[in-house]
């Protein structure tokens, strides 16, 4: 999905920070509670940021098990429980890394990393959530990679752009800017570049207007251009049910639709 | 030609007069000093028609040196042959560079990671087996990164230098016209941020049968037969080529360290061998009377570390083969001491500290990138803590670059433009090249311990530019490392940095100025100190207890604990330093310490971290130390003086809290004339007192006539 060359120029840095806060969940920042252990024998259990950890544990026979009890027996001191099997993550970190071939876009190595987390459910282990929705770096598109790759190539015609606009208030405070080329690869990640826009003082509607007017100059035809406030941004992206939440959006006004191609105007009009 | 008569030539060539010469804090061009303050343009990334504007608003910004990435990724076009036509044209773009009077810093790789797709290498180097690196378990050694993975690359393998030569015969015939004296190429970077392609942890890189068999020949030549390796492994090698690398971190006692240690320490000297490689091949083909350098990446992040600033990387050995290695820099404002750390390593460590990549915006796959602000406060903090040369990465936007100074069509953000400006312009009107860092005390981190707490990490995890699913950094931290005593009191390699840590924070504490290096560093380099501050357990480096004697005997103090060593760092007997101090009747001082009066010094034993600062200001008492007393402890100050002797000074204040502070700075020479250099206004000063409103993040630098 991720062109190789692909281009990001003219990305501005305020919409793109604003943007990585809506969408992007960091498990480094959080607060975990770490155990690592070697087919069963504890070797240390320690919180990130080294607080006093209540861990009644002597070994590892059960590590799904281990990972739920020690997240209660420390409520609200972490956000989750990490079980490492110290010989399980070499495995997997030599298991995926091997995989690498050098015609494969990004996200398909990237979602085969995650995927591979189900294959060591005894030795890669985190509690509430499992492995693979917990660690590194997390989406929060509310949708699956394969649903987001379906919607790619159902709904986003090849060889045009896509902006997706957020406001705060009458201004933009984030923006999403995607060229998709023939064979349906993002060939360009930015955002709208304010000093091309004329028009970032007036009202939303103007201002998304102009905004895909802009992308049509300068990335070729956009063929979808959304545009919400917030707080909508927010609970569209939580929503499970993307075409319900946008039937919602747009019902109740919050929605501005200022491109919309024909397959998601009849999914649109279907509801 | 061996290893050590290799590297012994590449020191002896370092040491001939050149032109050019990095050394003493200062780059200096026929023996004048040149102020190297310069950024990044990447010309194949620009129109070629917008590259004189550019340059021109470059200049504009007082700027007097443009680095420049050179990719082969993008001037090969097959297997040895290469465009340097159109916007590729490296030749027509050094001239411009050179027609305005500006100096040239190049970085030719072969790897330049540059944001590039493949780190600057065509692809058929990645995509070459015999080329691939491999982790412990015998698996490509992949690092994640934007748009694409790619696999590390062993630069233990001959082949990769066998292709390296091709690209390297074709742009040193370019650059060579243009090195010093002929034109204004006066320094060239050997490779990028070497750090096996940050596999930092010690088991994701490099197992490669190449590095393998180099592994058995540092060993070969570092124990000299396989009878002392036995002796010190406690095993029964055949030969050293028997010897596999560790494979994971499996000990249990201290006499099985030096096995894993070795493999560490082996892991530094693979990255110095492959830049002297490299660097080689540039004097070769016509590079010889330029400075060499290399960068190392920022040794703190993702993730932090106490003291990453050590092994893999080995400053002071790579300094054998090149004229300067410094460590590249990207923070924030909350990130002071991290910056302090880094800065102040490089400072106490490096012939010229130089930053070859010094933050002006950001790549944007860079979580929650900051500020402006961000930047001029991280400018502040290491110019504040003696960095004297730097490449601001990067001046000029382009693709996989946000929020530079200069846009890539050439339009100027003024707000970057005046804030780079004015740095600028500040080290232009101080003299910034003539004064240094006044610091008295010395502290050190242990590098051997460093060793063991790199060696004893329990999982083995690849680097990773969009976070590890791990969770964890790339470095050695609490959250990874073994927590086996083996053998100790407690485990070293888990509380060597809390100990560093309390000295750091207790001399910061205290307000004695001090710099940073590691254990590393040669013992003749002690000497413009007075005090050095260390820690030690069990086990000390049988030379290095001999070295902190000899340097206490001649007047200066050393400060260790919390043990005083009974082993070397092959675990084999040695209380020299122990059975020294038995035969002094040790004077116990208030503050719980231990002082034993040597020759014309001391050692001062603290038996524990607690109450640190406390403890450091007993001991410290009287040895006459520059010092600095603040109104409020989270202010750090640090001084700076004129090499010729004269009386002016620089004086820096930080606040490097979320606070505003009434600050009120006491210092131990007269204020005169004293002026904000930044902001060009005249302080508040009261006879010995500066007294100064500090907004939250704030650094001030004061000039102070003599």
């Amino acid at each position: 999905m991720l062109f190789s060359n692909v281009l990001m120029s003219d990305i501005d840095v305020n919409h793109w920070r604003n943007f990585q806060s809506l969408l992007l969940e960091s498990a480094k920042g959080k607060r975990r509670i770490i155990l690592i252990h070697e087919n069963g024998e504890l070797l240390k259990a320690v919180h990130s940021q080294r607080a006093e950890i209540v861990c009644q544990v002597e070994r590892v026979d059960d590590p799904q098990a281990v990972a739920k009890q020690v997240y209660h027996d420390n409520e609200g001191k972490a956000d989750f429980v990490l079980v490492f099997e110290r010989n399980a993550v070499d495995r997997y970190t030599a298991q995926f890394q091997d995989s690498w071939n050098p015609d494969e876009d990004l996200d398909a190595f990237e979602h085969r990393q995650f995927a591979l987390l189900d294959q060591y459910q005894d030795g890669i282990v985190t509690y509430p959530r499992p492995a693979r929705e917990t660690l590194g770096l997390q989406w929060r598109v509310g949708a699956s990679y394969d649903a987001v790759q379906a919607a790619v190539n159902n709904f986003i015609p090849a060889d045009s752009t896509v902006v997706f606009g957020v406001f705060e208030g009458e201004a933009l405070w984030a923006t999403l800017v995607l060229h998709f080329d023939a064979d349906h690869k993002a060939s360009v990640v930015t955002t709208v570049d304010p000093s091309q826009l004329s028009a970032t003082r007036d009202d939303r509607e103007t201002i998304a207007k102009e905004v895909v007017t802009w992308a049509d100059r300068t990335y070729g035809p956009c063929s979808i251009g959304l545009f919400t406030d917030l707080d909508s941004a927010r609970s569209f992206i939580a929503s499970q049910d993307k075409p319900a939440a946008l039937r919602d959006l747009l019902s109740s006004g919050k929605l501005l639709v200022k491109a919309l191609p024909e397959a998601l105007t009849q999914s649109f009009a279907v509801a | 030609m061996t290893h050590q008569q290799a590297v012994g030539a590449t020191a002896l060539h370092n040491r001939i007069a050149k032109p050019i010469e990095a050394g003493n804090h200062q780059f200096r061009i026929d023996g004048k000093v040149a102020e190297v303050y310069g950024g990044a343009v990447h010309y194949w990334r620009l129109e070629r028609e917008k590259w004189g504007k550019i340059l021109d608003e470059v200049a504009a910004m007082g700027f007097t040196t443009i680095s420049i990435y050179i990719p082969w990724e993008v001037h090969e076009i097959e297997r040895g042959k290469f465009d340097f036509s159109g916007n590729k044209d490296i030749d027509a773009f050094l001239t411009m560079i050179e027609e305005r009077d500006m100096n040239i810093v190049v970085r030719p790789g072969p790897q330049i990671n540059s944001e590039l797709t493949w780190f600057g290498y065509p692809l058929r180097i990645l995509a070459d087996p015999e080329i691939q690196a491999l982790n412990a378990q015998g698996t490509k050694a992949v690092l994640t990164q934007v748009p694409r993975p790619i696999p590390a690359v062993s630069y233990a393998a001959d082949k990769f230098f066998d292709e390296t030569a091709l690209w390297y015969d074709a742009i040193c015939e370019i650059l060579a016209r243009h090195a010093y004296p002929k034109g204004r190429l006066v320094a060239a970077q050997v490779d990028n941020e070497m750090a096996f392609f940050f596999h930092v942890n010690a088991y994701a890189c490099d197992f490669h049968p190449s590095a393998i068999r180099n592994f058995q020949a540092f060993l070969k030549k570092k124990y000299g037969s396989i009878e002392t390796l036995n002796e010190t492994y406690r095993q029964n090698y055949p030969s050293f080529s028997e010897i596999d690398a560790p494979r994971q971190f499996r000990a249990t006692k201290k006499e099985e360290i030096p096995y894993y240690t070795d493999w560490v320490e082996y892991r530094e000297v693979y990255l110095v061998n492959c830049i002297d490689r490299l660097a080689k091949m540039l004097r070769e083909r016509g590079l010889q009377d330029i400075a060499l350098f290399h960068n190392y990446p920022h040794p703190l992040g993702p993730g932090g570390a106490v003291s990453g600033f050590t092994t893999p990387f080995n400053l002071m050995g790579l300094e054998e083969v090149v004229d300067f290695v410094g460590f590249d820099i990207y923070s924030r404002k909350e990130l002071y001491n991290h910056v302090k750390t880094v800065a102040s390593y490089v400072t106490g460590t490096s012939r010229f500290p130089y930053i070859p990549e010094f933050i002006a915006g950001v790549w944007p796959w860079y979580l929650n990138p900051g500020e402006l602000y961000d930047e001029e406060f991280v400018t502040k903090a290491a110019l504040m803590h003696g960095i004297k040369g730097f490449s601001r990465y990067m001046l000029v936007e382009r693709d996989r670059w946000l929020d530079s100074p200069i846009r890539r069509d050439g339009r100027v953000r003024q707000d970057h433009a005046a804030m780079f400006g004015s740095a600028n312009r500040v080290l232009k009107e101080t003299g910034w090249s003539e004064v240094r860092r006044q610091a008295d005390v010395l502290l050190l981190a242990n590098r051997d311990y460093d060793r063991l707490a790199a060696a004893s990490v329990l999982v083995s995890f690849p680097g990773d530019f969009l976070e590890t699913p791990t969770t964890f950094s790339e470095y050695p931290t609490f959250m990874t490392v073994s927590e086996k005593t083996l053998g100790f009191q407690e485990p070293v390699q888990l509380v060597r940095s809390d100990w560093f840590e309390e000295a750091y924070n207790g001399l910061t504490a205290t307000g004695y100025a001090f710099i940073i290096s590691d254990t590393a560093l040669a013992p003749d380099r002690w000497q413009q100190y007075k005090v050095i501050v260390l820690n030690s357990y069990e086990y000390l480096r049988g030379s290095l207890q001999r070295d902190l004697l000899e340097f206490a005997r001649s007047g200066g103090t050393v400060v260790l604990g919390p043990r005083l060593p009974e082993l070397d760092e092959r675990m084999q007997p040695d209380n020299t330093l122990a059975s020294a101090l038995k035969e002094l009747n040790g004077e116990q001082a208030a503050s719980g310490a231990t002082i034993y009066r040597l020759g014309q010094g001391q050692v001062v034993h603290l038996g524990s971290q607690a109450k640190m600062a406390e403890v450091l200001e007993g001991a410290l008492q009287g040895l006459e130390l520059a010092r600095f007393t603040r109104n409020d402890a989270r202010l750090d100050v640090a001084i700076h003086r004129p090499v010729d002797g004269s009386g002016r000074r620089l004086v820096f204040v930080a606040n490097p809290t979320a606070d505003q502070i009434e600050a009120e700075i006491t210092l131990d020479f007269d204020l005169k004339g004293v002026r904000e250099v930044w902001e060009g206004r005249k302080a508040r000063v009261d006879g010995r007192t500066l007294r100064e409103t500090l907004p939250a993040y704030t650094i001030r630098i004061y000039a102070c006539e003599a």
